[in-house]
């Protein structure tokens, strides 16, 4: 069985950030980098199955500049078995399509019976690298899954999807497969120091467009079809007006509907008897369609 | 080579009926086709119900109907399939899907079978000098607001964020042109099996999942909890707690909201005996709506709170689990007799 992750760096968005005068790129300086909390979700699953089925190899791999090493460390040291760090200047400025493509030529030819990529990332949080990457390789693309079982001898696999409202959706699919995996669905183990040291020592394999056979015009800016034009402070979006409370006057819901619904909240105070209380909550939670049906 | 045309938007239903974003985002498409003089089509998976009018109504020119047996309800894989053949077959200028679990499973799928750009979660679609699409998104803990065109990829793509367009009717009456094709997608497209859907069980549910939760908070106390478990299972709602929750052992930390515990934005947040400090509602100030019990009309929480309850909870939870008991027996008898 043999099991790729693909890992990335996202910013550390607890940090302030720093945005660029006209330039529409975030520049690095001053950013802190962590794994993407879902990929290491994704390279927990990985050890399980390797735990479970016998010769396994796992294959953590990232695209990015030179500070990704560090997180493919962090792979190895979670048991991956190779780490594999794609990137050339050329790279830089590629779209979220030309990242997948490049993906997608890097694992071609590993040809990996499990893809297993983090849902999104925490900080842009796209979410549309998996399901590109999965098109792009002709795999089986199985979305925010909970959890996997691997049957190698059926060659199939069994997940668990998310689904909205707490439930569950059980799917079955033949391998080879690439799977999107939902944050905080496991717990990573912590590597023991033996792992980190043994990190510390495997290589880490590098592959540039030479070694991916990629042309110029198939990578960075001009081979995009997307661009950044603009980059800047997000703009405080007022809320979506919410529908009307029937406990405010006519003149307090007019002043909602011609401000849009603002984010700025006027709070009801309620008292009475428990049981008006109770009658007046349940009729408003009717209202909103928030009693379970 | 075809010239691309059209702007498509792809209609979401949940459970047969026709979702609100699929309005939301026909309405961005309408603004946008009038300014850019393209045609707006509503692609339909499936079979077309009764919101033929209500295309019309929120502004489309056409309604596309892909149909296959394939397509009786959503199937990730055959509506990615049918999507992307015909739009191969016949290229539109823009694509737009709804930001939801759907849209964000096939939209990059598409996308990369089409080869094209996609812009995930707009909070805003314009246009540029050029007319091109200038889709508007925001990233890094939403501090940085970027806009990204894609000058000559055709379609353009875009999932819209949920209520960032108010779904608009036209003025005047219009009728759509009807077109039924049979969609491009066979079962030999499908590979993954459905097995079935596991129902949620909000007493094992990750808090951050709930939509709606009963927070106990020191006013609580250890003798009321069995109480808060009731008020949960009738609202059909996940139980959590304040830091003092967890740390009197009341529940466990995977239960806790705040700083150090979960943030959650549940669409109800019932805070029953909570102060309200600042370490707490950092993890709930976002909910739908926050409805707060407490016995001091001065508790932080009380302001922000969307209705604040001064009560007591010994008095008031009794009562209220009464009432929430009797309203469900009202709309199952009532839900009986209509059916006698």
């Amino acid at each position: 069985m043999k099991i790729v992750v693909c890992m990335k760096q996202v910013v550390d968005t607890i940090t302030p950030i720093k945005l660029p005068p006209s330039v529409p790129a975030l520049p690095e300086e001053g950013l802190n980098f962590v794994v993407n909390e879902a990929d290491l979700n994704a390279l927990e699953e990985a050890a399980r199955v390797k735990d479970a089925i016998p010769g396994t190899e796992v294959f953590a791999v990232s695209l990015g500049p030179l500070r990704i090493e560090k997180a493919l460390r962090a792979g190895l040291a979670m048991g991956s078995d190779h780490a594999i760090h794609l990137w050339d200047e050329t790279f830089a400025n590629s779209d979220a399509l030309v990242r997948a493509q490049i993906l997608a030529k890097a694992l071609a030819g590993l040809k990996p019976d499990l893809v297993l990529c983090g849902s999104r990332s925490e900080d842009e949080k796209e979410g549309i690298i998996p399901g590109m990457l999965a098109e792009l390789l002709g795999l089986v693309y199985i979305s925010a899954v909970s959890s996997l079982k691997i049957s190698a001898e059926e060659r199939s696999i069994q997940a668990q999807r998310k689904l909205e409202h707490g439930n569950r959706e059980l799917v079955q699919a033949p391998l080879p497969a690439l799977l999107a995996i939902e944050p905080g669905i496991n717990n990573p183990r912590f590597p023991s120091v033996h792992a980190r040291l043994r990190a510390r020592r495997l290589q880490v394999e590098h592959l540039g467009m030479k070694e991916l056979g990629l042309t110029d015009n198939e990578v960075g800016k001009s081979a995009s079809p997307s661009t950044v034009v603009k980059l800047g402070k997000a703009r405080v979006r007022p809320k979506k007006a919410f529908t009307m409370d029937s406990s405010l006057s006519p003149e307090e819901r007019l002043k909602m509907l011609h401000s849009g619904g603002t984010e700025e909240k006027k709070t009801v105070v309620w008292e009475g008897t428990p049981q008006e209380l109770s009658r007046r909550l349940v009729e408003l939670l009717a209202e909103r369609d928030m009693l379970p049906h | 080579m075809v010239e691309a045309k059209g702007i498509w938007v792809v209609a979401e239903y949940e459970s047969g009926t026709l979702a609100e974003i699929s309005l939301e985002v026909l309405s961005q498409g309408r603004a946008l086709a009038d300014r850019v003089g393209q045609e707006l089509s509503v692609l339909v998976l499936g079979e077309l119900g009764e919101e033929a009018g209500t295309f019309s109504q929120y502004g489309a020119d056409s309604i596309c109907v892909l149909e296959s047996p394939c397509l009786t309800s959503f199937n990730a894989e055959a509506y990615t399939i049918a999507i992307a053949r015909q739009a191969v077959a016949a290229p539109p200028w823009a694509l737009l899907m709804g930001a939801t679990p759907q849209g964000q499973e096939i939209a990059p799928r598409v996308a990369a079978r089409l080869r094209v750009g996609l812009v995930a979660d707009c909070v805003k679609v314009d246009l540029d000098s050029q007319q091109h699409l200038l889709m508007t998104r925001t990233a890094y803990g939403s501090k940085v607001e970027y806009a990204v065109t894609i000058p000559e990829a055709r379609p353009q793509m875009a999932t819209i964020q949920p209520g960032t367009v108010r779904a608009k009717k036209l003025p005047a009456a219009k009728t759509a042109k009807l077109v039924r094709q049979p969609a491009q997608v066979g079962t030999e497209d499908i590979r993954i099996a459905h097995l079935g859907i596991i129902p949620a069980n909000m007493k094992t549910l990750d808090i951050a999942e709930a939509e709606a939760i009963v927070c106990a908070g020191r006013g609580v106390g250890k003798d009321q909890l069995a109480q808060m478990e009731d008020l949960a299972e009738c609202l059909g709602a996940a139980v959590a707690g304040s830091r003092v929750a967890v740390d009197e052992g009341w529940l466990p930390w995977s239960r806790q909201i705040g700083l150090t515990g979960k943030t959650v934005v549940p669409r109800l947040m019932l805070s029953c005996g909570i102060s309200g400090a600042t370490q707490h509602t950092a993890g709930m100030k976002d909910s739908s709506l926050i409805v707060a019990i407490n016995k001091d009309r001065g508790a932080p929480i009380m302001k922000l709170a969307d209705v604040a309850i001064q009560a007591d909870l010994r008095e008031l939870l009794p009562a209220l689990i009464e009432e929430l008991r009797q309203a469900k027996a009202r709309q199952e008898s009532a839900g009986a007799a209509t059916q006698g």
